[in-house]
C-alpha cells in the first residue's frame, strides 16, 4: 500500500495504491466543527446535490449513467465525529485495469465534479421540484427515528445528558430544523461549503498521478485552506449521575447509561480504551456484560457498549422486560465494578487482544476500512491499523485498571415500555 | 477435489464430497487476511411439518432457530463461543425459512477453526437446563420483533399473500410456540435434519483449499453418522389466489407505508427454470420500477411517493414479488401500481444497458470473502450447484426471449397492505 499527499493550496488529494480491491474509491470530504443549526442544512444540501445537476436532471439521469460506466456507485452523506462535521461525495467504480474503454477513467472521475460544481439553481435558488423529493425524504427520515427503540433511546439519552452538546446534535436535525429550510437559502449552504476544509482520499489500483491531474481540471475549491476543525467533545460531568424516565409505546424497555471518560492520554483513547471496551461489552457474546445479563440470567438477547471516543463517552445499552429493568442495572454496575477491581484473568486480557487484532485485521481487507483510517490519521492523529495493532499487544491489565478508573455515571436513561406490555 | 472454473470472469471453485455426503466449496483469494467458513445445513423455518417413509412428524413453529440457539452449547459448562474467542476468531449463526447457517470467521488457523464449526454443529449434546435458560433469551428475541415495524410489515404481508403455508410463520415462532419448545422437539430435528448429507460447507479466504479438505474428511472419517432418513417435508395445500386482496392496519410507523405482492404460481412459467424466472424478473423489475425507470422517475416528480424498494422470492410453487412504498396517497398508488401491472415493458436499449451493467458486476462479485461464500451458498440452495457460466448466460440473452415472458407474465393476483401510523 503506497500513501502520498498532494497539497493543491485550497485543498489535499490522499491516494492509497493497492492492488487487493476491484473497485477504486473516492471520497470528497467537505470538513468544519459541529455547528447545531447548520448541519440539517448540509445533510439536506449533500442529499440535493447528489440527486440533481444541471446536467442529470433527475434520479433517474443520474442512474442511467451510472449503469453505463459500469455500475458506478456515487451517494452524498453527511457524519458527525465528536466535533468534527462532514459532508462527503462517495464515488466507487470499477478499478480501471478491467475496462478497455480509454476513456473511461476520465469520465468517471469527472462525475462527482458535475455535481459539486454545477447544480441545478436558476436566480440563486435550487430547482423546487428536486428541493420537494429531497425534503420529503429527510422528513420520512426524521420521522422514522421514532420507529427504532434503541435508536431512539440513545439519541433521548444523549439530549438528556446535555442537550447543548456536540454529542447530542444530530446531523439530520428535526422537523422544525427542516422547515426552516428554503430553495434559497440553501444556496448560501452552498456557497458555504466551500468556506470549508476540503481533502479527497482515493484508494485503489488506479494511476493516481492521472486521477490527480483529472481531478485538478475538474475542481478549483476557492478558499485557501483552513485549520483542521478539532475533534475532540469535552462533555460535562455529573457530580451524581441523573435519572430519567421516559414512557413509549414499545414492546420492550430500553436501559442506556452514559458515562464520562476523563483524563485518558490519546494512547490510552486509541489503544487501550479498546480493550478494555472489549472485555465489558463490545466483545459480543463473551463480553462481561453479555455473559452477566444474557447468559447468566436470560434478561435480554443482546446488550452492547458503545465507545464514543471522540465524545469522551462510554455508552452501555439494553432492551428488556419492564420488570428487568432494575436487575439490569444492578448487573451493569457489578460488571463495571469488576472491572474496576481487575476481577477477570489474564487469560481473558490475551484472549480480547487476540480478537480485537482479528477485527483490525479484517479492517485491512477493507477499502473503506482502510481509507476511513487515512482519514482519522489525518484529522486526529489516530495510528494506522498495523500500528494499532501492535499497541494492542503491550495493553496490559494495568492499563485496563486506568481506563476504568477514568469513566464516571452522567446519565441512567429508561425508555418504559407501554402499559400493555406488562 | 474438482476445480470449476467461472467462465469469462477468471475465479475458481475448489469443489470436493466427503464419503459421508458433506459437500465442501472453496474459494480462494490470497490478498486478504481473512477466512470465512460457514456449514449450512438445508433445514429451516418452514419444516414444521415433515415426513419420513410413511410417519408424519410436526413441531411448533420456531424449532430450527431455537436449535440454532441451542447448538452453541457443546455440554453444560462450554459453548463453541470460548473455543472460537481463545483462537480470536468470531462466531455466528442464522436460521431463515430454507436453512440454518453457522459461521466463523478467523484470521489465523483456519483448519482448526473450521473443524471445530464442524465439531460443535455435528454435536449432539442438549439438556433440559440449557433449552429452559434459552428460552428467557429467544422470547426477548422475538419481543424485539414485536418492536420492529418492518418485521410486522414482513409477516402481515405475507399472511395475506399466504392461506396456509408456512411462510406466513415467524422464524422466531411466537412467544407461545417458544415456551412449548421441548428438549424432545429439539433432538428430533437435530437427528433428522443434522446429518452431513444435508449440510455443505463453504470456505472462502485466505486458506490453503487442499489442507481444508483433507482435515475436513479425516474428521468425518471419525465420526458415525446414523442413515439419513431422507425426511421429507410436507407443503401444505395453497390457494393460487393470494389470502386478502386489501387490508389496512396500525402499527409503529412515522408514515404511511403501502405494501403491494404478486403472487404468481410458478405453473404459469413452466418453459423457464428458476434461474431464468428470477433473471428475466429482475431484469423487467429494474426496467419498470428501478431508479432509471419512467414510473419511479414520475411518481417521484408529482410528489406521489417519497421512495419505493421491491424484492421477488420463490417460495414453493409461486413466485412473489413484493412492493414497499412510502407514500401518504394510499389509493393513487394502488390504482397506478396495478395500471403498471398490466403494462409492464422493456426497449431493446434498456434491456442492453441492464444486460451489460449486469455482466459487469459479474467481476465485482469476487472480492469480499464474506459476500462470495453468501453467493456460493445462495447457489447451492437455489440450484444446487454452482452456476460456472453467468456470463455465457447473461450475455446469450436475447431480446425476444424477455419479450416472450412479459407476455405469459401475469402480474394481476395482488394484494395491498397500507400500515398506517398509530396516532394518525
Amino acid at each position: 500500500m503506497e500513501y502520498r499527499k498532494f497539497d493543491l493550496n485550497s485543498y489535499n488529494i490522499h491516494t492509497i495504491k493497492t492492488d487487493k480491491f476491484k473497485t477504486v474509491r473516492m471520497e470528497i470530504i467537505f470538513s468544519r466543527e459541529v455547528a447545531k443549526e447548520e448541519m440539517p442544512f448540509f445533510t439536506f444540501l449533500c442529499d440535493l446535490l447528489t440527486d440533481t445537476s444541471k446536467k442529470y436532471k433527475t434520479r433517474k439521469d443520474i442512474a442511467i449513467r451510472l449503469e453505463e460506466l459500469y455500475k458506478t456507485v456515487f451517494y452524498g452523506v453527511t457524519n458527525k465525529a465528536g466535533n468534527l462535521f462532514t459532508t462527503s461525495f462517495v464515488l466507487e467504480f470499477i478499478s480501471p485495469i478491467f475496462i478497455e474503454d480509454a476513456s473511461y477513467l476520465e469520465e468517471v472521475i469527472k462525475f462527482p465534479f458535475e455535481f459539486i460544481n454545477k447544480p441545478r439553481i436558476k436566480n440563486r435558488e435550487f430547482d423546487i421540484t428536486s428541493f420537494n423529493i429531497v425534503k420529503r425524504r429527510m422528513k420520512e427520515e426524521i420521522e422514522g427515528i421514532k420507529e427504532n427503540a434503541l435508536r431512539l433511546a440513545l439519541i433521548n439519552a444523549l439530549n438528556k445528558m446535555d442537550q447543548e452538546s456536540p454529542s447530542a446534535t444530530r446531523v439530520l436535525g428535526t422537523i422544525e430544523d427542516l422547515d426552516k429550510i428554503t430553495p434559497s437559502n440553501l444556496y448560501d449552504t452552498y456557497l458555504e461549503l466551500f468556506n470549508s476544509n476540503c481533502d479527497i482520499f482515493i484508494i485503489g489500483n488506479a494511476n493516481m498521478d492521472k486521477i490527480v491531474e483529472i481531478i485538478k481540471d475538474n475542481f478549483k475549491n476557492r478558499v485557501i485552506k483552513l485549520n483542521k476543525p478539532k475533534l475532540l467533545v469535552n462533555n460535562k460531568t455529573r457530580n451524581k449521575y441523573q435519572l430519567v424516565k421516559d414512557n413509549s409505546n414499545f414492546v420492550q424497555s430500553t436501559l442506556v447509561m452514559i458515562y464520562n471518560i476523563n483524563n485518558l492520554d490519546n494512547y490510552d483513547k486509541d489503544i487501550n480504551f479498546h480493550v478494555f471496551n472489549y472485555i465489558l461489552g463490545s466483545g459480543g457474546i463473551t463480553s462481561k456484560l453479555y455473559q452477566k445479563l444474557r447468559s447468566e440470567n436470560s434478561l435480554c438477547y443482546s446488550v452492547r457498549s458503545l465507545y464514543l471516543k471522540y465524545d469522551n463517552l462510554l455508552v452501555i445499552e439494553v432492551s428488556l422486560d419492564k420488570s428487568n429493568v432494575k436487575l439490569a442495572e444492578k448487573l451493569i454496575r457489578k460488571c463495571l465494578k469488576e472491572m474496576l477491581k481487575g476481577e477477570y484473568s489474564e487469560e481473558v486480557v490475551s484472549d480480547a487482544k487476540k480478537n480485537l487484532i482479528f477485527s483490525l485485521k479484517t479492517g485491512l481487507d477493507n477499502n473503506v476500512s482502510i481509507l476511513n483510517n487515512y482519514v482519522f490519521n489525518y484529522f486526529a492523529n489516530l495510528p494506522l491499523i498495523e500500528e494499532r495493532i501492535k499497541g494492542i499487544m503491550n495493553t496490559n491489565k494495568e492499563d485496563l485498571i486506568r481506563c476504568s478508573k477514568a469513566i464516571s455515571l452522567n446519565t441512567i436513561y429508561i425508555q418504559d415500555a407501554g402499559d400493555n406490555n406488562d | 477435489m474438482t476445480e470449476i472454473n467461472l467462465q469469462g470472469i477468471n475465479e475458481t471453485i475448489y469443489y470436493d464430497e466427503c464419503p459421508n455426503g458433506l459437500k465442501i466449496y472453496m474459494w480462494v483469494n490470497k490478498k486478504v487476511n481473512t477466512f470465512y467458513g460457514t456449514l449450512s445445513v438445508k433445514y429451516g423455518s418452514i419444516y414444521n411439518k415433515f415426513k419420513i417413509k410413511n410417519k408424519v412428524y410436526e413441531t411448533p413453529s420456531g424449532v430450527a432457530h431455537f436449535l440454532e440457539h441451542v447448538k452453541f452449547n457443546e455440554d453444560e459448562s462450554t459453548t463453541a463461543h470460548d473455543y472460537f474467542y481463545k483462537l480470536g476468531s468470531d462466531t455466528n449463526a442464522f436460521t431463515t425459512f430454507h436453512y440454518t447457517n453457522y459461521q466463523v470467521f478467523g484470521s489465523d488457523n483456519a483448519k482448526d477453526n473450521i473443524i471445530h464449526l464442524l465439531d460443535f454443529v455435528q454435536n449432539d449434546y442438549f439438556s433440559k437446563k440449557i433449552i429452559n435458560n434459552e428460552k428467557g433469551i429467544i422470547i426477548e428475541e422475538a419481543k424485539m420483533g414485536e418492536d420492529d415495524p418492518y418485521t410486522i410489515m414482513l409477516f402481515k404481508h405475507l399472511d395475506n399473500l399466504f392461506k396456509s403455508s408456512e411462510y406466513k410463520k415467524l422464524i422466531t415462532g411466537t412467544i407461545e410456540d417458544i415456551k412449548k419448545t421441548t428438549i424432545d422437539d429439539i433432538k428430533l430435528v437435530f437427528d433428522t435434519f443434522y446429518h452431513p448429507k444435508n449440510m455443505f460447507l463453504v470456505v472462502t479466504g485466505n486458506f490453503n483449499p487442499y489442507e481444508i479438505v483433507e482435515a475436513v474428511k479425516e474428521n468425518q472419517n471419525k465420526k458415525e453418522f446414523k442413515e439419513f432418513l431422507n425426511p421429507e417435508r410436507i407443503v401444505l395445500k395453497e390457494n393460487k389466489k393470494v389470502n386478502k386482496n386489501y387490508e389496512e392496519v396500525n402499527v409503529n410507523v412515522a408514515s404511511r407505508k403501502i405494501k403491494i405482492g404478486i403472487k404468481i404460481p410458478k405453473k404459469s412459467l413452466k418453459n423457464y427454470d428458476d434461474l431464468h424466472i428470477r433473471i428475466y424478473l429482475n431484469m423487467l423489475l429494474k426496467a419498470n420500477f428501478g431508479n432509471t425507470s419512467d414510473f419511479k422517475d414520475e411518481l417521484l416528480q408529482k410528489e406521489l411517493i417519497n421512495s419505493m424498494s421491491y424484492m421477488t422470492e420463490i417460495f414453493d410453487y409461486y413466485v412473489i414479488i413484493m412492493f414497499t412504498i412510502d407514500s401518504p396517497y394510499k389509493e393513487e398508488i394502488n390504482k397506478v401500481f396495478q395500471e403498471k401491472f398490466q403494462n409492464i415493458d422493456i426497449s431493446l436499449d434498456t434491456f442492453k444497458r441492464i444486460k451489460k451493467s449486469n455482466i459487469a458486476s459479474l467481476i465485482l462479485e469476487y472480492e469480499d470473502v464474506e459476500f462470495v461464500n453468501n453467493l456460493i451458498q445462495t447457489e447451492i440452495l437455489y440450484y444446487g450447484k454452482i452456476i460456472d457460466n453467468l456470463k455465457e448466460i447473461y450475455t446469450n440473452l436475447e431480446y425476444s426471449e424477455i419479450e416472450e415472458f412479459i407476455n405469459i407474465l401475469d402480474l394481476s393476483n395482488t394484494s395491498t397492505l397500507i400500515l398506517n401510523p398509530l396516532d394518525k
